[in-house]
């Protein structure tokens, strides 16, 4: 069989958004067998990257379940909505970057799983800029370890 | 209006803006790349005629903890059941509670195997008491160390320049080529051949050109 694919698609003029805002979209997932599909998990979180540890956290979690009795043809647009925390916010920096995204995590009843992710901005925190350490001459240097080590 | 976007890979997140960061270089999400020799599947194999009980070895930033979560992996998917333990800063003795953590976890019918990332840490009574347990309950034992740790020796990690160029050219996104590949090279010597110190050198250098 085919390896589903999952598709996001988040309703709006941008992929902007500011605090409060509503974020609203849909998905779908293109699988030859819908049957399948035991579980779709969807959320919206934010998660930080950078060299060290990573932080985490779901603001909007839902589950729909194939495994509960009712059927839910995954092949057709399934809308999500939720209402945009006032923090934190997305934040492009060189340390540490804060990203936001929807995440829809579809698990097959074979015991595999498959995710799709589609990333947003929240708020307009400017970019972080690497500041290059200026070099002091050296006579500069050698004046100053004098001055400390006379 | 955004696009829809299909997900390029189990592992890896499109959302990462540097290929470098921590979430694109842990254990899972960089590929081990075999020397010639076992692949895989029959360093797995080995493992099992081991009764699941064998130690990778190799220095800092070699890849042994890719290589662990690897067959850790394929051993889960065979039904063993994993209980990973990541020992860090000097640990020289086993997380409080381990057993019972290892106790709770236990399915009826699966084998258990701990998995234990820095086994040299833990002193030398800490790791007798370790492998007394695992052998009296009948546990696997599957370890990373920089050094033989008197377990039977399942592989030997090693780092050379050709794998630094493979990973790199394997992290950056298609197309975009601003590390160079003598800068990739500068900076494997410089960190002797500890891939977990390049890329986090590339991270740094990955900003600067952005």
């Amino acid at each position: 069989m085919k390896d589903p694919s999952i598709r996001i698609r988040l309703i709006g003029d941008t992929d902007h958004y500011e605090s409060g805002d509503t974020l609203s979209g849909e998905f779908f997932v293109d699988i030859a067998e819908p049957e399948a599909i035991r579980v779709v998990e969807i959320s919206v979180l934010w998660f930080t990257e950078g060299k060290g540890e990573e932080d985490l956290d779901v603001h909007f979690f839902e589950r729909i379940g194939n495994d509960n009795g009712q059927f839910v043809d995954m092949r057709q647009s399934q809308p999500f909505a939720t209402a945009l925390p006032a923090s934190p916010l997305s934040y492009d920096g060189v340390l540490v970057k804060i990203h936001w995204c929807v995440r829809i995590r579809v698990f097959l009843s074979r015991g595999r799983d498959f995710a799709a992710e589609q990333s947003f901005w929240l708020g307009q925190v400017p970019r972080g800029q690497v500041i290059e350490e200026e070099e002091k001459p050296q006579a500069e240097v050698e004046s100053v370890a004098n001055k400390i080590q006379p | 209006m955004p696009e829809y976007l299909p997900y390029p890979d189990h592992h890896r997140s499109f959302v990462a803006s540097n290929p470098f960061s921590t979430r694109c270089t842990r254990p899972g999400a960089v590929p081990f790349h075999f020397a010639p020799g076992p692949k895989e599947k029959q360093l797995f194999e080995r493992l099992w005629d081991m009764g699941l009980w064998g130690q990778i070895v190799g220095s800092h930033g070699s890849g042994k903890s890719t290589l662990l979560y690897l067959l850790a992996e394929r051993a889960s998917a065979a039904g063993i059941r994993m209980v990973p333990f990541d020992l860090h800063d000097q640990q020289r003795t086993m997380p409080r509670g381990w057993q019972r953590q290892v106790w709770e976890s236990f399915e009826v019918g699966r084998g258990t195997m701990l998995v234990v990332d820095g086994y040299e840490q833990l002193t030398a009574f800490a790791q007798w008491r370790l492998k007394r347990t695992c052998r009296h309950r009948q546990w696997g034992l599957l370890v990373t160390a920089h050094r033989d740790v008197g377990l039977p020796h399942l592989y030997r990690t090693l780092t050379h320049i050709d794998l630094a160029h493979a990973l790199v050219t394997f992290m950056l996104p298609e197309g975009e080529t601003p590390i160079r590949p003598e800068l990739v090279a500068e900076i494997f010597r410089r960190h002797e051949g500890n891939l977990r110190n390049v890329f986090s050198d590339l991270y740094d250098q990955y900003e600067k050109l952005r």
